[in-house]
């Protein structure tokens, strides 16, 4: 389907041709040579005008690529199983990501731990992607094009995080009726797109709800989960070069409990996000964007406390070709955040507790500010070189700190299919809660920024039958960033002030060989060596980290079976974490290992054509097929022995109905 | 630990507290200082004007929270407890102590003495500091010093690396003699004695406490003893009591400057001073009574146990 878009040069150039070679195939009698001056004259050759259409190729320029980018489409995306069409928890078939436990949409990045991590949709900061409990992803997966998990050395516009980014591009709006469904046993969702004002426009809206509460009363009659998510969107071209849009979404979780005829809410929470934006096209394919962000969010406390976060942010850049080779990108970004929380009674709680709930709750106004510079070079069409230098400021009540972000990557062709990589990279964040939690921040920045010094280097080879191989050693130090423990004893996600240490440290090896899920016969094979190191304190000496998992293998496919069905299954198993033992002096390092996990995930569908484009699917999915069961501790009692601790099995089967229109 | 992290992301995904909190509340005590502790200079009985300069207590705010179901009427268990400071304050000026985050309902409240280990008997998990509540820093480094109601020769003793927990200045005048007190030492074991309290939700209930800075010079005077006749038919000491005085002194005090320099030194508050009263001790060479000779020492610290009195607000003064 083609649209009238900016025509990149090439394309011009390119049609532009086609045009003078269809002239000349078809031109009028007048225009031929001239005819042997001595013959009869030849019967004129009459030929009907055939009209010629133009024709215009339309594409996004790849501007967000990186030589550490992973990335994923939205058809392969679908196919991963276990990840349920989710695009935010296929990532997590991406080497470098280790799982904290199976199923969990919570993850270390290269040694990089959850606060460090950064999501973001259409370049907007979003606190999570996930429902919690296990739950899906809070966008609609039909709405997503790709995403892409950024380990190190990220695209310039990103920044403010030292771990890893997970970027998500939406999809360019249709110009015909569009959508999407799926009913499942434990939520329905849809979303809808139609276009307006003869395809200048278009206006779309989803949603997701949840129905677990009934589903979980029949095995849980006291506990209650409840999920729901929405989205809109509504863009307009205002001109060739020009397009408006007006992105919302936003999602909304809670659980409880009751006990004793009282209901206790676990967990509420809420984020709103209004995203309003302007696109400009060049004809010399340079690209624009003005955006601002309105947000909302807001998290329950315990003692029906909430916190709350309000936030505006804005953001404009421009990317530039310079010549065939290079492109040049300027771009400024700053957000202000207005943080509320109710405090506890300042006599209902220890001292030590108001003092950490002053530090995360007290209102406060918090900013952050990013101006960057980039420049990519690309001689030759595999060749790429980019160069950022990018800052940061943060403020907090008072408190400010800047934090520099410089960063390299390359791409560079050895041979036809051999490609060297390699990325170099500084990472610096605010203080961040372990866990990500929506309107929960740290107030006047305690300790101090975090950094993160990434280095990689690897390779990417293009083998037969369109297989892809790559292969990547990595070393990230980590300075003052948050993780949940040291070990058993330092246990305290809530402790405004870190322990001093010297850094911790991530390195190994990641492997991937694919090829895409979306062909008739696509798989994956995804394996991570690796080993985390948290860094020595005063009372400690450095150690493995108590998330360690030296092991992670992927392997997985996906197979067109024919007349509408396909299958696909991945096996996944990981290293156990270390077994720090159970005496409560010993601070050795771990000897021995959790026993490792391993699950399997199975994915079949069924689906049948309808009408033009649409299609009706029974798909029948599931994470952890097996059952297996998860060691997370082994407790030793004298006189006893040891027992270990299990978690699961945390199964989560899904039977679902989807269609698209 | 970690799997606490788990069924936290699992279940609750939420930090700090997931769980309904139960209603909670503090205990508090207030000081009221009386005349005496605000400065006011006073006359004693026998005749001495005296002036408490400066009177420094370093205490810890200890509240429970009672069990319902306890069967101990005396002493009832406790289901929760709050104990915060210590804190280092002066008597002469009204403070507010609070132990927090306990469960609504019975509960009860005390403040006993504090006094920080020093040296190689100190633990690892002694507080750092205490909370100073407007003392000179002079002042604070007194308590972290051995007290002086021990012998230093006594260091390599558990007991000699305990600091005070009561720092008395205090200046006597009379007939143109003066006698100056400066002096650290530690506070009276009190019973235990709580204050019973009403713990009410997200808010302190609170009773005063008054500081009868009086008290130290008053009430105990030295000991007693019975005479009673042994076994042999020899008429012995036996039974040793404190007595005391209601009435305000410094004689005793004044006394124990032996080298009449007008200074109350530490080694002579410590000198057994203060033999006991008893009919029979004069004619009999007794240890029992040359054990219980006080000294002035011995007796400020057995006077302390007045000096913080709970529940009550000081009396009108001297």
């Amino acid at each position: 389907m083609t649209r009238r878009t900016a025509k990149p040069a090439v394309c011009s150039a390119l049609t532009s041709a086609l045009f003078v070679l269809a002239r000349a195939a078809h031109a009028a009698p007048e225009e031929t040579a001239d005819a042997a001056p001595d013959t009869a004259p030849a019967p004129p050759v009459v030929v009907a005008p055939v009209p010629i259409e133009e024709v215009t190729v339309s594409g996004l320029r790849r501007q967000t690529s990186s030589s550490t980018e992973q990335r994923m489409k939205r058809t392969d995306i679908r196919l991963v199983p276990g990840a349920f069409g989710d695009p935010f928890r296929a990532i997590e078939a991406m080497p470098g990501v280790m799982p904290i436990v199976s199923g969990l949409p919570y993850y270390y990045v290269r040694g990089a731990p959850p606060s460090a991590v950064g999501y973001f949709i259409d370049d907007v900061r979003v606190p999570y992607l996930f429902h919690f409990a296990l739950g899906p992803g809070v966008i609609q997966p039909t709405l997503i094009d790709e995403v892409s998990l950024h380990p190190a050395a990220f695209p310039a516009r990103y920044g403010r995080y030292a771990g890893g980014v997970v970027a998500g591009q939406t999809r360019e709006p249709g110009t015909e009726l569009r959508g999407e469904g799926q009913i499942r046993i434990f939520d329905a969702g849809a979303y809808v797109e139609a276009p307006f004002a003869g395809g200048r426009g278009a206006a779309g809206i989803g949603g997701r709800y949840s129905y677990t509460a009934a589903i979980l009363s029949l095995v849980s009659p006291n506990t209650s989960i409840d999920y729901r998510d929405y989205n809109a969107r509504v863009s307009y071209e205002l001109s060739d070069r020009w397009r408006a849009t007006a992105f919302t979404f936003g999602s909304f979780d809670m659980a409880s409990q009751v006990e004793d005829g009282v209901e206790n809410v676990l967990f509420a929470s809420e984020f709103h996000r209004l995203d309003l934006r302007f696109d400009r096209r060049g004809a010399d394919g340079a690209t624009s964007r003005v955006g601002m962000t309105l947000g909302l969010d807001r998290t329950r406390l315990d003692g029906k406390r909430f916190s709350q976060d309000m936030l505006v942010g804005v953001r404009a850049r421009e990317r530039t070709p310079i010549g065939d080779e290079t492109d040049i990108e300027l771009g400024i970004d700053a957000t202000v955040d207005r943080y509320s929380g109710d405090l506890p009674s300042v006599y209902a709680v220890q001292p030590a507790q108001y003092a950490a709930a002053e530090a995360l709750f007290s209102p406060r106004i918090d900013t952050a500010t990013g101006a960057w510079a980039s420049a990519s070079w690309h001689p030759t069409k595999r060749f790429d070189l980019t160069a950022t230098a990018r800052a940061d400021a943060f403020s907090s009540d008072g408190e400010t700190a800047i934090g520099p972000s410089p960063r390299v990557s390359t791409r560079v062709p050895v041979s036809s299919k051999l490609t060297f990589l390699g990325a170099m990279g500084v990472g610096t964040q605010a203080p961040a809660f372990a866990i990500p939690v929506p309107a929960v921040g740290y107030r006047r920045l305690p300790g101090g920024l975090g950094y993160a010094y990434q280095k990689s280097a690897g390779a990417e080879v293009d083998l037969p039958l369109r297989f892809l191989f790559r292969a990547v050693g990595f070393h990230h130090s980590y300075f003052n960033l948050r993780d949940f423990a040291r070990n058993r004893r330092d246990f305290d996600i809530v402790e405004p002030q870190l322990v001093q240490s010297s850094p911790a440290q991530a390195y190994g090896l990641e492997v991937h060989l694919s090829r895409r899920l979306s062909e008739r016969f696509g798989g994956f094979v995804s394996y991570t060596l690796s080993r985390t190191e948290v860094g020595a304190t005063q009372r400690t000496q450095a150690r493995v980290s108590p998330f360690d998992r030296t092991h992670v293998l992927h392997v997985g496919g996906s197979a067109d079976l024919g007349r509408g069905w396909r299958a696909g299954v991945r096996f996944l198993t990981y290293r156990g974490w270390p077994d720090e033992g159970t005496s409560l002096t010993s601070i050795s390092p771990p000897s021995r290992r959790l026993p490792a996990f391993t699950r399997i995930d199975a994915r079949i569908e069924k689906r049948w054509s309808w009408r033009k484009a649409g299609h009706i699917a029974l798909v029948l999915e599931a994470l952890n097929a097996t059952a297996s069961t998860e060691i997370i501790g082994r407790r030793c009692i004298p006189d006893e022995g040891c027992r270990d601790e299990e978690l699961g099995p945390i199964v989560i089967p899904s039977l679902g109905v989807e269609g698209a229109l | 630990m970690r799997r606490a992290v788990v069924l936290a992301l699992a279940i609750a995904s939420c930090v700090p507290s997931g769980e309904e909190a139960d209603p909670r509340g503090a205990l508090g005590l207030a000081t009221v200082p009386s005349p005496i502790a605000r400065g006011e200079s006073f006359v004693t009985k026998d005749g001495w004007t005296v002036h408490v300069e400066e009177l420094v207590v370093l205490a810890a705010i200890s509240g429970n929270a009672l069990d319902p179901a306890s069967e101990d009427v005396l002493f009832p268990t406790a289901r929760a407890s709050s104990r915060q400071g210590p804190y280092l304050f002066k008597a002469s000026r009204p403070e507010t102590f609070v132990a927090p985050g306990l469960p609504v309902g019975a509960g009860g409240v005390w403040l006993p003495y504090h006094w920080l280990v020093l040296g190689p008997s100190r633990r690892t998990n002694e507080p750092d500091e205490m909370e100073t509540r407007n003392v000179e820093p002079a002042l604070v480094a007194r308590f972290h010093l051995p007290s002086e109601s021990f012998e230093p020769t006594l260091s390599t003793t558990w007991t000699a690396a305990l600091g005070p927990s009561i720092l008395l200045i205090a200046r006597g005048e009379k007939g143109g003699r003066v006698v100056r007190i400066d002096f650290a030492f530690r506070g009276a074991v009190r019973p235990f004695n709580e204050i019973p309290l009403e713990i009410r939700a997200n808010t302190v209930n609170q009773a005063p406490l008054a500081v009868a800075a009086e008290s130290l010079f008053s009430g105990p005077t030295g000991y007693e003893l019975r005479c009673e006749v042994d076994d042999a038919g020899v008429l012995k000491p036996r039974s040793p009591t404190l007595s005391s005085t209601s009435e305000l002194v410094f004689d005793d005090l004044a006394s124990a400057d032996a080298d009449g320099d007008g200074k109350l030194s530490a080694a002579e508050l410590r000198r057994p001073l203060i033999p006991p009263r008893c009919e029979c001790c004069s004619s009999v060479d007794d240890e029992s009574v040359r054990n219980f000779t006080s000294s002035m020492a011995a007796l400020l610290e057995a006077r302390s146990g007045e000096l913080l009195l709970q529940g009550r607000e000081p009396s009108g003064g001297p």
